[in-house]
């Protein structure tokens, strides 16, 4: 059973502990250097190609999107995007999973590992202990998500050439999203290390099944008559979240919460049920 | 008048109410018929006792006996296979119910390696359902309890052995509970910091119900009065601590400078054996438990000794917790 308080709580630590542990600060100080890369890149393009005129730049990006999203609605809509800010939205779903599961992977394997969990057993139910720390591990991931982007709407600002109101608001639409989409994976990072004792091993067949799903995501989206096999992983709601109607933007959001509500179910349940 | 015999001590912290322990009502814990597998093996096999409301109740035996399977399914750690165990009345996965009520020292478990050991205990008593400032005074009252009130800023990770099952111990103690579960709580400590946690345990005598589970028989025949005496997974037995050792049949008389009349001794009915230990200048009489009791026996014994002019230096009845472990666990 779960309880607002306990999970509260237990969220409450779970931030703490990564924000003062080693690999808290290591991921922060990367997710801030991270955010600089897209304008060093730019930097350097300008100083190779020199400057290149706006419309080239923004014909150049929608032939990008024609390829990618074919549909002339979705084109239309992305175009406004100013580039940099939906490639960074791209590269973060890109990396998010792998990101998600490094910083979680041994949240619960680790303390059924060296039983600190025992601790806390008693005076939380497991379900409380299981959705905290997801929850924890969530919102760590939504402030490193939130660093990178923010550092790279500043430069982007900074080098001018982007208009304010197109970076801050489709930058903070893509920032919301890269945030639910993370969802998803602190829930299959929990599931992982439910599984688990040992932290190492919840890493890697995590990052096993990760590249296995988005493997069968791209091989069975290839074929149309396998394509409805791919809304069972996450990936294939990504497309929802850039999509000009609201309703379906919705819909992506309520899919990988779902998802992400699904495996900390499942994690709550092998928790559960496990000798600790 | 043996050690649990002997009125509970005041509790040295002064700043915690005595609770009032019913000893009239229903069993602190209760298990019936519990078996616990891990494959094929039975670690606990048909285990069936209850621990007295306000008692300080020993767990005993040899490795592989079952008590620390025991003890974790008490504590929630582990589900039986079947049988059953209430804890305050309730199954002991009930967390809701039992919260803040239980609290447990686990024998292995790590403290988190970069949290400083106030802010753990802040956040387990939290969690328990203390409000944030009784939170804070709780975790500063057992971290002083423990003699590490210098540790509040300490990283866990860097506390020694001691320290660290001291935190655990403090841990254990958070807000109160009505049952204390206590998992080897002197195991790998030094013998004054043991010393030291024995005198914390026994404050806390008549304030809770005690559950001990522990490799030092010395220390739980100081401490406890009850035990259960595991082996192979099963119970041997369970009963007050003067049960357990004064049913064997021996009385032990310490004899000071003067006559021994070892041989008068062998004509006292009921008398099978008597030996003399020079060395330690003590007399032990076993003795048919069928013809007298241990007191009858003491009684018998003394007139004897008064007669021959002998001088007592001391009596004591029974072979002690360890003796008697190890008749019935061999």
């Amino acid at each position: 059973m779960l309880s607002a308080r306990e999970v509260g709580l237990v969220a409450q630590r779970e931030i703490l502990r990564n924000i003062r542990s080693t690999k808290g600060i290591a991921m922060f100080v990367l997710f801030f250097l991270g955010g600089l890369v897209p304008a060093v890149a730019r930097l350097m393009l300008r100083k190779m190609a020199g400057d290149v005129p706006d419309e080239v730049v923004r014909a150049t990006f929608e032939g990008y999107l024609s390829k990618q999203y074919g549909g002339e609605a979705i084109v239309k809509h992305l175009s406004s995007a100013p580039p940099i800010v939906f490639f960074l939205f791209q590269g973060t779903l890109m990396f998010l999973p792998l990101l998600v599961l490094a910083v979680g992977f041994d949240q619960i394997a680790g303390e059924i590992q060296h039983r600190t969990i025992r601790y806390s057993a008693g005076r939380a139910t497991r379900a409380s202990l299981v959705a905290g720390k997801a929850l924890g591990i969530w919102g760590i991931i939504a402030v490193m998500i939130s660093v990178l982007h923010l550092t790279v709407w500043v430069v982007s600002l900074a080098q001018g050439g982007q208009s304010a109101g197109a970076v801050l608001s489709w930058g903070a639409r893509l920032l919301v999203y890269s945030v639910v989409c993370a969802g998803a994976y602190v829930g299959f990072a929990s599931l992982m290390s439910s599984i688990f004792k040992t932290p190492i091993v919840a890493l890697f067949v995590g990052a096993g099944t990760g590249f296995a799903i988005w493997l069968l995501n791209g091989i069975l989206g290839y074929f149309p008559s396998t394509e409805r096999i791919t809304w069972i992983f996450p990936n294939r709601y990504e497309k929802l979240l850039i999509d000009p109607d609201p309703l379906t933007v919705i819909a992506g959001i309520g899919l990988f919460l779902l998802w992400g509500g699904l495996c900390v179910t499942g994690a709550t349940a092998i928790v559960t049920r496990r000798d600790i | 008048m043996s050690e649990q015999e002997t009125p509970a001590e005041e509790p040295k912290s002064k700043s915690k109410p005595k609770t009032k322990i019913d000893r009239s009502g229903p069993p602190a814990i209760d298990l019936k018929g519990v078996i616990k597998r891990f494959g094929a093996v039975a670690a606990v096999n048909d285990v069936t006792f209850e621990v007295p409301m306000g008692s300080v109740f020993g767990l005993i035996g040899p490795n592989g006996a079952g008590k620390t399977t025991t003890f974790s399914m008490l504590a929630g750690y582990l589900a039986p296979t079947s049988g059953e165990i209430y804890v305050l009345d309730r199954s002991p996965d009930a967390v809701a119910e039992l919260k803040g009520k239980v609290g447990v020292l686990p024998q292995d478990a790590l403290l988190p390696a970069n949290e400083r050991v106030g802010d753990f205990l802040v956040y387990l008593a939290r969690l328990q359902g203390m409000d944030a400032p009784s939170a804070r005074r709780g975790a500063e009252q057992v971290l002083a309890d423990v003699g590490g009130a210098d540790w509040w800023s300490t990283r866990c990770g860097t506390l020694s052995h001691g320290m660290a099952k001291r935190v655990g111990l403090g841990a254990a103690l958070l807000g109160e509970p009505q049952v204390v579960l206590l998992d080897e709580p002197t195991a790998g400590l030094d013998p004054r910091v043991a010393y030291e946690v024995r005198q914390l345990v026994k404050s806390r005598r008549g304030r809770c119900t005690l559950v001990i589970s522990s490799h030092n028989l010395q220390e739980l025949e100081e401490i406890c009065d009850h035990a259960a005496i595991l082996d192979r997974g099963q119970l041997i037995t369970s009963g007050t601590m003067a049960e357990l050792t004064a049913s064997s049949s021996e009385v032990r008389f310490e004899l000071a400078r003067g006559p021994v009349p070892e041989e008068e001794m062998r004509g006292v009915e009921g008398v099978k054996t008597v030996e003399w230990d020079k060395a330690s200048r003590e007399l032990s009489v076993t003795f048919d438990r069928a013809v007298c009791d241990a007191e009858e026996m003491i009684r018998r014994g003394t007139y004897i000794l008064y007669q021959n002019n002998a001088r007592i230096s001391g009596i004591s009845k029974g072979r002690g917790l360890e003796q008697r472990v190890m008749e019935l666990t061999e």
